[in-house]
């Protein structure tokens, strides 16, 4: 008798990870962020001098600190997810308590060095490349900042156990959001700290 | 699963540190800016495959994903 094969269940295209609906949001907020993007280096190509001048005074060593921060937030949410699959919440709310501490330490750096660049009058519209700097990493900041939100309710829920392994849909799709400000980041980081004009 | 996630999150740690060297010249190689373009996209593929789980995604979601950011990516350099 022939042997049956083993083989992989194959992927659903209309059940990415964390649902649909959050991967719609996930691509309108890539181009947003990457429209903002090309228009930093548009007008850096205009005025190399000056963006030059004004990236220098950027701490790389802050960046460099949040961007491990925020790595380290999402290590610890997928390790949370996997977790609440496994049925241990305990071991979730713990992770997702870390993820919350990385996070906030992030909103913590990012606020020391806010408040340097206030100090030195770089402003928004003092010159145009702090223009770029406040939004973008401005925006980014208020997503870190409703991400921390969100995943606060949801380690609630899960000490709550309003999920467990057969029904987390709605943390699989908070992790996706946490992570995007996460791949956001991992783009604004060497574009607007370290690469030359 | 877990341990993928370790080895993948140290990954991460080495990159970004390896980044802030050649930003700041402390590792005395003169690399142009499409090497720092080039761990960032490795960087934003590691965490979309392990941590966002794309690498169990429909092979759609994985190519849009993976596409769109070797686009931008191209465009950065280009700029």
């Amino acid at each position: 008798m022939k042997e049956l094969k083993r083989t992989k269940p194959v992927a659903s295209l209309y059940e990415p990870p964390g649902g649909l609906l959050i991967w719609i949001i996930v691509f309108i907020e890539f181009i947003t962020f990457s429209a903002g993007i090309i228009v930093f280096l548009y007008q850096q190509q205009q005025m190399p001098g000056e963006f030059a001048a004004a990236r220098a005074t950027l701490n790389k060593t802050i960046g460099t600190a949040n961007t491990i921060l925020l790595l380290t937030s999402g290590y610890f949410m997928a390790v949370a997810l996997e977790a609440v699959r496994q049925n241990n919440n305990k071991a979730a709310v713990r992770n997702m308590l870390f993820t919350l501490f990385f996070g906030m330490g992030f909103l913590a750096l990012k606020s020391v060095e806010y408040s340097q660049k206030l100090q030195h009058g770089h402003v928004l519209g003092s010159q145009p490349f702090y223009t770029f700097y406040w939004l973008l990493t401005g925006f980014h900041f208020v997503h870190v900042l409703a991400g921390v939100v969100i995943i606060s309710y949801m380690a609630w829920a899960v000490k709550s156990f309003r999920y467990n392994s057969r029904n987390y849909d709605d943390l699989a799709m908070a992790a996706v959001f946490w992570h995007m400000c996460d791949l956001i980041w991992l783009f604004l980081f060497p574009t607007i700290y370290l690469l030359p004009s | 699963m877990k341990k993928t996630l370790t080895v993948v999150w140290v990954l991460l740690v080495l990159l970004t540190l390896a980044m802030y060297g050649l930003a700041e010249d402390l590792l005395r190689i003169h690399l142009p800016a499409w090497v720092i373009m080039l761990i960032s996209v490795l960087k934003f593929l590691l965490v979309g495959w392990f941590f966002v789980e794309l690498r169990h995604a429909h092979p759609f979601w994985r190519v849009a994903f993976s596409l769109f950011i070797l686009a931008l990516a191209v465009v950065i350099i280009a700029m």
